[in-house]
C-alpha cells in the first residue's frame, strides 16, 4: 500500500478527520528560550557556588595560619569547600543537560560545553567576589542556613579544634592588654591570655561581641595561649548568632592580671 | 500551483506551502514515504505492516512539528530525526529491541562499504556480502545505526549529527570504529 498514492490519501484523511493542526511555533520558540533561560540561570549559581569557594578557600586566616606553620596537604584539602564544589558541578551538569536541550546544543561536545561554562562561571565567581557578594551570602546563611558549621563552611570546624591550637568564638570580654574571655560554637568560655609581656603583642583591643579566630596552645580546658588573632571573615554571622552574656565578676578579675578590661556594649547584654 | 511546479521544489519550499495548506503535505509525505519505510526497516527490524504503521506515525508527529522545523536547515536530515527518535521511543513502549533481522546489500552498496574500508583482497563477492551483512547484524547499535545512516541512507557527517544528535566529530569516530569492526572481523575471516 505505501507504494501507491492510497498511502498519502489516507494520511491525509486521516489528519483532516482527527482535526489535527500543526503546534503554534511560538510554543517552540518558548521551548527553546526556556532552555536557554535555565541554562544561564544554572550558569549564575555556578558563578554563586564559585565566589563562595573563592571566598571560603581564600580566607584570609586560613592563608596565615598556612604560612606560620609547615602544614601539608592533610590540612589543605581539609580547607577546601566540598560542598560549595559539588553544588558548582552539579550547576555545570544542569548547565551541559540545558544546554544540550537548545536547537544546535547536540553540535557541541560535552568537553566544549563544560569548558565553556567552566570559563563562565569563573568569570562570574571573579565578578561577585570582587563585588562582594559571595560574603553577602556568607553572612545570609551563616544567620539562617542549618548545618552551616557542619556543612556550607568547612573553616568552623577547622578553626574549632583547640588541641591544634585553632579557637574561634566570639569575644565576650577583654582587656587592653590583649587578654580575652571568648564564647566558642559550642557556647563554651574560654580565656584566651597573651603571651607576650602585657602591652606588647596587640595595639587594637578587639571589642566584646566581634567574632576571632586565635592561633596558641591550649593550656587546659579554659585556657588558651594566645600566639596571633585573625579577623574573621567567612562565618562572621554564624558566630554573631552566639549569644553574650555578662561574664562573672570573678571570671574577669582573673583575667586582669595586667589590664584593664574593655567595656562592654550596650547591644551585646542579652 | 501546478502539480508539475510543485513536484520541483525544495523539500524547504514544500514546507512552507504545508504550512498554508495541509494538502501540500501530501507531496511531501510521496518524496519521504519509501525513504522512511526502508529507514525503519533497516534500524527497527519490523515487519512491512509494522513498518507502515511507523512510517504513518512518522509523518503525523512531522506534520504536528511543523512549525519546529528552522528553514535555514535541511529538512532531510530534521525529519530522519523524528523518524529515527519514533523508531526508539517504539522500542522502549515494546521494552524489546530487534535482535535478529536481515539488511539487504545491493550489489552497488557491497562496492561502497567495500571501498571504504580498503578490502583489496579479492573474495567471493556473494559470501562477503553475506558476511558484512552478518557483522553489521551483531554490531553494537550505535554503531550500526551511522553506518546505515552513511550508506544506505548516503548521508554526510553533518547530515548525521543532525539526524543522531551527536558532535560531528563523535559521529567521525563513530564511523570509523564501526569500519575497524567491519574490517577486523573480514581479516579475521579471510585470514
Amino acid at each position: 500500500m505505501i507504494e501507491n498514492k492510497e498511502f498519502e490519501n489516507s494520511l491525509l484523511t486521516k489528519i483532516k478527520k482527527e482535526h489535527l493542526n500543526p503546534m503554534p511555533k511560538w510554543k517552540f520558540v518558548f521551548k527553546n528560550i526556556s532552555w536557554w533561560l535555565g541554562g544561564g540561570l544554572f550558569l549564575i549559581f555556578g558563578g554563586l557556588a564559585v565566589s563562595l569557594i573563592i571566598f571560603l578557600f581564600s580566607d584570609e586566616g586560613l592563608n596565615i595560619f598556612l604560612r606560620t606553620k609547615g602544614f601539608g596537604w592533610e590540612i589543605f584539602l581539609f580547607s577546601i569547600p566540598v560542598f560549595w564544589l559539588l553544588l558548582f558541578i552539579f550547576f555545570s551538569w544542569l548547565v551541559y543537560a540545558n544546554f544540550k536541550e537548545t536547537k544546535q546544543g547536540y553540535r557541541y561536545s560535552f568537553f566544549l560545553i563544560s569548558l565553556g561554562s567552566l570559563l563562565i562561571s569563573l568569570l562570574l565567581g571573579l565578578t561577585f567576589h570582587f563585588c562582594g557578594i559571595d560574603e553577602q551570602i556568607d553572612d545570609l546563611l551563616g544567620r539562617r542556613a542549618p548545618f552551616y558549621g557542619e556543612v556550607l563552611n568547612p573553616s568552623v570546624k577547622f578553626w574549632s579544634e583547640p588541641e591544634q591550637g585553632r579557637l574561634s568564638g566570639v569575644v565576650a570580654t577583654s582587656t587592653n592588654e590583649g587578654d580575652y574571655l571568648i564564647i566558642d560554637r559550642d557556647g563554651k568560655e574560654w580565656t584566651v591570655l597573651t603571651k607576650a609581656p602585657c602591652g606588647c603583642l596587640h595595639k587594637i583591643t578587639i571589642p566584646a561581641g566581634a567574632p576571632v579566630k586565635f592561633i596558641g596552645r591550649k593550656l587546659n580546658n579554659n585556657n588558651f595561649e594566645l600566639e596571633k588573632i585573625i579577623p574573621m571573615r567567612p562565618g562572621k554571622a554564624f558566630y554573631g548568632k552566639i549569644k553574650i552574656l555578662p561574664p562573672p565578676p570573678e571570671r574577669v578579675k582573673a583575667m586582669m592580671h595586667c589590664g584593664e578590661v574593655a567595656p562592654m556594649p550596650e547591644s551585646l547584654c542579652h | 500551483m501546478e502539480n508539475q511546479t510543485i513536484q520541483n521544489l525544495s523539500d524547504e519550499e514544500l514546507v512552507i506551502l504545508s504550512r498554508k495548506d495541509q494538502n501540500n503535505f501530501s507531496y511531501i509525505i510521496n518524496r519521504y514515504k519509501l525513504k522512511f519505510f526502508h529507514y525503519v526497516r533497516r534500524i527497527s527490524g519490523v515487519n512491512d505492516d509494522d513498518a507502515e504503521d511507523l512510517v504513518q506515525d512518522i509523518f503525523i508527529k512531522i506534520y504536528l512539528n511543523i512549525n519546529d522545523f528552522d528553514e535555514t536547515q535541511k529538512f532531510s536530515s530534521w525529519a530522519y530525526a523524528i523518524a529515527r527518535n519514533l523508531v526508539i521511543s517504539n522500542y522502549r513502549k515494546r521494552k524489546v529491541r530487534p535482535e535478529n533481522y536481515k539488511i539487504n546489500l545491493d550489489d552497488d552498496l557491497m562496492q561502497n562499504i567495500a571501498s571504504e574500508i580498503n578490502i583489496e583482497k579479492e573474495f567471493d563477492q556473494l559470501a562477503l556480502k553475506d558476511y558484512v551483512v552478518q557483522v553489521m547484524t551483531q554490531m553494537p547499535e550505535k554503531y550500526r545505526e551511522v553506518l546505515i545512516l552513511k550508506y544506505f541512507e548516503e548521508k554526510n557527517y553533518q547530515e548525521i549529527s543532525d539526524i543522531i544528535k551527536k558532535p560531528i566529530g563523535t559521529v567521525g569516530s563513530m564511523i570509523n570504529k564501526a569500519k575497524k569492526e567491519l574490517t577486523k572481523s573480514l581479516d579475521k575471516k579471510y585470514d
